[in-house]
């Protein structure tokens, strides 16, 4: 034991002595290890957050367009809607045996930023939500409030508010005419619920009575193809054409629209059939949250894998850098270590003070790493807390981060095998005994 | 086989001469051979303690080979080594690194201080090695006798190569070894520095109740030794050395 702390301070001394080299691979080797952590830690949170968020909705019925847009929209809440589908189509489809439960959705609005949802109390099972305060609405502009939504909007029971046209913070015109009132607050879930505020669909379409009802088009031409109210600032091109103007002609009644249903099938079979029968339908599209998801991570998987793979390349660098370092490092100190040697120390000295100069390197690295992996998590959370979508963040730890820590610490072993092998073969007493 | 030692002034006088000093080092029919290849016969050498010996002879004669064999840093083939009671040919690798971590005290030509570690530092690692922290008054008094007291915090660089010296000789004495090696210790210095550092080499052994045993070409020390071990034949033949005077 003597011998090793001879060795880690030693080691300590070697490695102050040569800053920049050691600086210069800690830091190769954090950004490597950084980058690997918070790509996993994100990855983790999103996939876990998106399960958690389509648990229990086998298929959602929506306006033709892109399934994924629609299943980001109607499940994920943070696209625009496709549109509006008429409600007397959406009934039809939804009475098919196939379905088992239907939920519908009334989006295109928002308060603070925080979607106003038109829906029925089956959405908040759909989720396990609970009340923590107050009753379920019962009448229009009645609204309960998911728990982030209250906190984050500073929303009370007895309070009202104005919903606003559109779904982000900068929207447009609010309804001051229709005020809700908040009857009730739920528990926190985890879920994209807590970011929400539900309301009946009724309540939708009499904020919207001004024109065609619910977040469908708008009677007024000048405000235009404002229909789904979303995100008129940032996705100006899909969400306007949709539902089309020619909705102004339909009377009020039969031209109650609703934005998406989420749907539970009867039996997994329906999953064959009732997908194509919905996209039979001229006006209709059905998008499965877990192909959809599937799909998304295979697109993001591709940029995943490319980061990933480039972080790998800097952790190999920052190997091969410690390797060359200890290598050339060996013909310097070749005497030194030889002279330990005359001064009588065992060969073991050599060995650990050359293996622990890499496996310091090694050990900073991965701390270094560590924390900024899970910093830049924490800040990419904070950045999206923001826009207040997704709640992810870098306070967590993932199961695979051990995988991480271990190979970094192996490629730093290996990469000081061959120098200290090569130190206590070479720096003998008798390569200084020698002249 | 003969090895001749000679008091001070009479070159000529023989070996077999006894001292009432106990025997520190004490070589009979040593052999050895070299890595690279070759065999060197070695000639029978006694050194009482306190008795400081110089060791003198041509580069290539086997010097530096005996004082390799007695500091347990090369082998032995056949024959007998003995310094402070230790049979040398009996031990293990790992039992000569201890033994000459304690025992000896090796000063060479090359300085060979460790760069990335202060002098103090130095000072204290080669008696860490040696199985003992530093006793910090005996360090104390050790660094001022060398007059390098006030350079602890330095780093080798910083020294100048008289300093540097004294620091190998202070970390050659820091474990109080019974037996201090110098392996051509003058021979890169000029006049003046070669007379004060084999000078200070004598002074500290002395002080430090060391022996100290010199392997030099440099004629130029050799007054400063009573006892002396002449060689005067390269000795890279397998036959045994002859000791001239």
């Amino acid at each position: 034991m003597k011998h090793f702390s001879t060795s880690i301070s030693l080691a300590v001394a070697y490695l102050r002595d040569n800053r920049l080299a050691t600086a210069l691979n800690i830091l190769l080797l954090s950004l490597g290890v950084g980058t690997i952590i918070a790509l996993v830690l994100l990855l983790a949170q999103a996939e876990e957050r998106m399960e958690r968020d389509s648990a229990g909705i086998d298929l959602v019925i929506g306006a033709k367009g892109s399934p994924m847009q629609l299943i980001l929209s109607s499940v994920f809440h943070v696209d625009v809607p496709t549109g509006n589908v008429r409600l007397g189509d959406a009934q039809q489809i939804i009475a098919e045996p196939a379905v088992k439960r239907a939920v519908p959705l009334a989006l295109g609005d928002s308060i603070r930023s925080f979607r106003i949802v038109g829906t029925n109390p089956d959405y908040m099972d759909l989720y396990g939500a609970k009340l923590s305060a107050g009753r379920i609405w019962d009448k229009p502009l009645e609204a309960v409030l998911g728990a982030d939504a209250a906190r984050l909007a500073g929303l009370k029971l007895g309070d009202s508010f104005a919903g606003t046209h559109g779904l982000s913070e900068a929207g447009g015109h609010a309804h001051e005419d229709h005020k809700y009132v908040v009857v009730g607050v739920l528990a926190p879930t985890g879920a994209v619920i807590d970011r929400l505020v539900l309301t009946s669909v009724a309540s939708v379409w009499k904020v919207h009575d001004h024109g065609p009802p619910a977040a469908s088009a708008n009677a007024e031409p000048k405000k235009g193809s404002a229909k789904n109210h979303a995100g008129h600032d940032h996705h100006e091109g899909h969400d306007h054409d949709h539902a089309g103007h020619d909705h102004d002609s339909h009377d009020h009644d039969s031209a109650k629209e609703v934005t998406a249903y989420l749907i539970q099938y009867a039996t997994p079979l329906a999953a064959v059939s009732f997908p194509r029968l919905v996209n039979s339908s001229s006006t209709m599209q059905a998008a499965s949250p877990a192909l959809e998801t599937a799909r998304l991570f295979q697109l993001v998987g591709v940029g995943v894998d490319a980061l990933k793979g480039f972080a790998v390349i800097m952790m190999l660098c920052a190997a091969l850098g410690i390797f060359i370092g200890l290598m050339s490092a060996l013909d310097e100190r070749r005497a030194d270590l030889a002279l330990l040697r005359v001064l009588g120390a065992p060969p073991a000295v050599v060995v650990l003070t050359t293996l622990l100069q890499g496996l310091m390197l090694g050990v900073l690295g991965v701390i270094l790493g560590l924390a900024l992996g899970h910093l830049g998590a924490e800040w990419v959370g904070q950045a999206y807390a923001a826009s207040q979508r997704v709640a992810i963040g870098g306070r967590i730890w993932v199961s695979e981060e051990w995988l991480i820590v271990a190979s970094a610490l192996g490629l730093a072993f290996l990469a000081s095998l061959v120098p200290a092998w090569r130190a206590y073969r070479e720096a003998t007493p008798e390569l200084l005994a020698r002249r | 086989m003969t090895v001749i030692s000679s008091p001070a002034g009479s070159p000529h006088a023989t070996a077999e001469r006894q001292t009432d000093a106990p025997q520190l080092v004490h070589t009979l029919g040593v052999r050895c051979h070299y890595v690279q290849g070759g065999a060197i016969a070695l000639p029978d050498v006694r050194i009482g303690a306190g008795e400081h010996t110089l060791l003198l002879g041509p580069s290539g004669c086997g010097k530096t080979t005996f004082i390799n064999v007695i500091a347990g840093l090369q082998t032995i083939d056949t024959g007998e080594v003995v310094v402070a009671g230790t049979a040398l040919a009996n031990l293990s690798a790992s039992a000569r690194d201890g033994y000459r971590g304690k025992t000896i005290g090796l000063v060479m030509q090359r300085l060979h201080l460790i760069a990335a570690l202060s002098v103090e530092d130095n000072l204290r690692l080669a008696a860490r090695l040696a199985g003992a922290d530093a006793d910090p008054a005996y360090l104390k008094k050790l660094t001022e006798g060398l007059n390098i007291a006030d350079k602890l915090a330095r780093r080798p660089r910083q020294l100048s190569q008289g300093e540097a010296q004294r620091v190998a000789i202070a970390r050659a004495l820091v474990n109080r070894p019974q037996l201090v090696l110098a392996d051509e210790p003058t021979s890169a210095l000029d006049d003046d520095n070669a007379e004060a550092a084999i000078a200070l080499l004598l002074q500290q052994a002395t002080a430090h109740g060391a022996t100290l045993v010199v392997a030099t070409h440099d004629a130029r020390i050799q007054r400063h030794f009573a006892h002396r071990v002449v060689w005067s034949k390269p000795a890279a033949t397998a036959d045994a050395s002859r000791a001239v005077s």
